[in-house]
């Protein structure tokens, strides 16, 4: 398992070193030089645009400033300063990240409680009354677009109602609507995900076994069925986790929450690039970090992938054996 | 032509003829008679309300798109400044908003943005995507593990974020917000493209295909593609609602498509300044969208059931 592991964390590398070259590409492409943007715009002497461009070394060659960057993240762990507020990148986000994935973990847990029981219930149940509704209202809430539902809710409970803030971060009122936001679309997704598992997991022979040997159905489902069922919709929690981790910018927007997606969208729009270096390569580590998690469970809900793990070492060593069987198929 | 008279040549044609006979009842008998796949599929699709319902929505709406000044009452920028925030009433069915337009024939005009916008970056998507996930999954060995890391890649990379980048980099117009989508989405396209494609290259056809000299890019677009098209369409279905729903975000967060013109997701972002007072504004362009994402989704989950060999009665 720690060897599995470690040869996780070694192809992070490149998958990281690459997500660095895209961003720092991105930012080369872009039009619009942060120089006169520093100097004060338009209207600032070249002299003044010119000692700022020497200042961050703008005009060094592409490679260059690649490679110093990368060399200081590595040397000191410095993942840029900001052009705009002089300050270190690392420690803003270590100041954001925290409140993205306070409500990214929330409303997750409440999505994967809520979601998992009503895709079980709705597929033991399949056709009943109860199955449609379930249906109907996930498939509303996969469709429903975040930015509108919070809107609606702010009219609702903070406008109409005067029960919940509708904007900031500092009591644990204000995370209600954000986190129920978030959690409601993300149980619709979960819902559907479970309910298509189970049902497929349900028709299985080794269901019909345990309920001919005179096992108790609550068991059967919980242990037998949900268990199996349960790779897919950890992937689905997974994968929605790691999109929110950088991708609520609309939530944090609209409850006005500094978390990292508003760090980075605001940076994109001030042209601050190494702010969106720094926190897109934290995201992407994040992200992956959380891929990374997901696969562990895997091997936690499933013996099988646990012994595929443990001889993936094994496995690698035949592959390389017949390196061309490989190509000629 | 000049052996025509060889009594072997005649036992030939007349077995020829025999074997078009035969042929030809066969296809003709009722009971002989296969029904193509996608005629297969199509029944199978239609008999579900659901789906049907989702694709009369969907008809709608597109033909709202196509034709708004059919149905609109006014244009989308007939400014009165006598009448501005009405509530819904009669004339205005959905009310006026902060320039005393009509909210419905704005709401109608909105049908063609965000769906242009969301099906086009779709076909971008699917062709990008298509190209990448044929090439890994077909070639294999390097040119396989060189893409699937690229994707890794553009992956781990938030799809919103990315979007938001680029249309930051190429500057707010429609087609550069087309374009930002289909590059943030496109990754999706590539692995299911690529799946697909694994499932079936191993089998005899392609085998023949190649046995009789087929170029590579013939058995891909010919024999393979075609081949692995059911979860491509189911994909590209879903595919469809998140592109419009990302058109709408990347409005609402004011780097899609920009005022006055009538996008659903701009006008949410205009109406959410009045949200205090003028209800109206925010409950209208974001039903829209809601129905719009919600027609897709039915139609997909119908088309997924119909197109899977698994659920054949």
């Amino acid at each position: 398992m720690g060897r599995y592991i470690l040869k996780r964390l070694l192809q992070l590398i490149p998958v990281l070193i690459g997500v660095m070259l895209l961003a720092f590409l991105l930012n080369e492409i872009a039009p619009g030089d942060p120089a006169t943007l520093l100097a004060g715009g338009e209207s600032a002497t070249p002299e003044k645009i010119a000692q700022i461009r020497a200042e961050l070394k703008l005009d060094d060659p592409f490679i260059l400033r690649f490679g110093d960057y990368v060399k200081k993240l590595v040397t000191e762990g410095n993942i840029g300063i900001s052009y705009k507020t002089k300050q270190p990148v690392a420690a803003e986000v270590a100041h954001r990240f925290p409140q993205t994935f306070k409500m990214a973990a929330i409303s997750a847990v409440l999505a994967s409680i809520i979601g998992i029981a009503l895709g079980i219930i709705s597929a033991i149940k399949q056709y009943s009354f109860l199955d449609n509704i379930i249906a109907m209202f996930s498939l509303l809430g996969v469709s429903m677009p975040v930015f509108w539902s919070s809107l609606l809710l702010i009219l609702f409970f903070s406008i109409n109602l005067k029960w919940l803030p509708s904007s900031g971060f500092s009591t644990w009122k204000h995370w209600i609507l954000p986190c129920v936001v978030i959690g409601t679309s993300m149980a619709a997704s979960i819902v559907r995900m479970t309910r298509s598992s189970m049902l497929e997991v349900i028709r299985q022979d080794y269901i019909r076994t345990a309920r001919a040997k005179g096992q108790v159905e609550r068991v059967v489902i919980s242990k037998h069925a949900l268990k199996n069922a349960l790779i897919p919709v950890v992937t689905n929690i997974g994968m929605h986790f790691g999109v929110l981790l950088g991708g609520a910018v609309i939530i944090e927007t609209i409850f006005v929450i500094p978390g990292i997606g508003k760090y980075i969208t605001d940076a994109i729009r001030n042209r601050d690039y190494p702010v969106v270096q720094g926190s897109v390569l934290v995201l992407a580590l994040a992200n992956s970090f959380v891929n990374l998690g997901v696969d562990l469970l895997y091997a936690a809900i499933d013996p099988r992938i646990r012994t595929q793990y443990r001889n993936m070492g094994k496995a690698k060593k035949k592959k390389t054996a017949l390196p061309l069987g490989g190509k000629a198929a | 032509m000049a052996k025509m008279n060889t009594p072997a040549m005649i036992a030939f044609q007349k077995n020829q003829e025999k074997r078009k006979r035969i042929f030809k009842k066969q296809n003709e008998s009722p009971e002989a008679a296969s029904v193509p796949l996608w005629l297969e599929s199509w029944r199978r699709l239609i008999r579900r309300p659901t789906a049907t319902l989702g694709m009369i929505i969907f008809i709608l709406l597109v033909f709202m798109a196509l034709f708004p000044s059919l149905i609109a009452p006014e244009g989308y920028d007939n400014q009165q400044y006598g009448r501005l925030f009405q509530p819904p009433n009669a004339q205005n069915i959905m009310g006026t908003d902060n320039l005393g337009r009509d909210v419905f024939s704005r709401v109608l005009y909105g049908a063609r943005y965000s769906m242009g916008v969301g099906f086009f970056a779709v076909i971008f998507a699917l062709l990008i995507g298509g190209a990448m996930g044929s090439i890994a999954a077909f070639y294999g060995g390097r040119a396989d593990s060189l893409i699937m890391r690229f994707l890794d890649i553009v992956l781990s990379i938030p799809s919103i974020l990315l979007a938001i980048a680029i249309t930051s980099i190429l500057g707010t117009s429609i087609i550069n917000l087309t374009i930002a989508i289909s590059i943030s989405s496109f990754p999706h396209y590539a692995r299911i493209v690529r799946a697909a494609i694994l499932g079936i290259k191993e089998q005899e056809f392609v085998e023949a295909a190649r046995a009789i000299g087929a170029s590579d890019v013939r058995i891909i677009f010919r024999h393979l593609l075609p081949n692995a098209m059911a979860p491509i369409i189911v994909q590209a279905t879903v595919g469809l609602g998140g592109a419009i729903l990302s058109c709408a975000a990347l409005s609402f967060i004011g780097l899609g498509i920009q005022p006055p013109l009538p996008e659903w997701g701009t006008m949410l972002s205009t109406g959410r300044e009045y949200i205090r007072e003028y209800w109206w504004l925010v409950i209208f362009p974001g039903m829209f969208i809601m129905l719009a994402i919600f027609s897709v989704n039915l139609f997909g989950d119908g088309l997924r059931d119909a197109l899977d060999p698994r659920l054949k009665q």
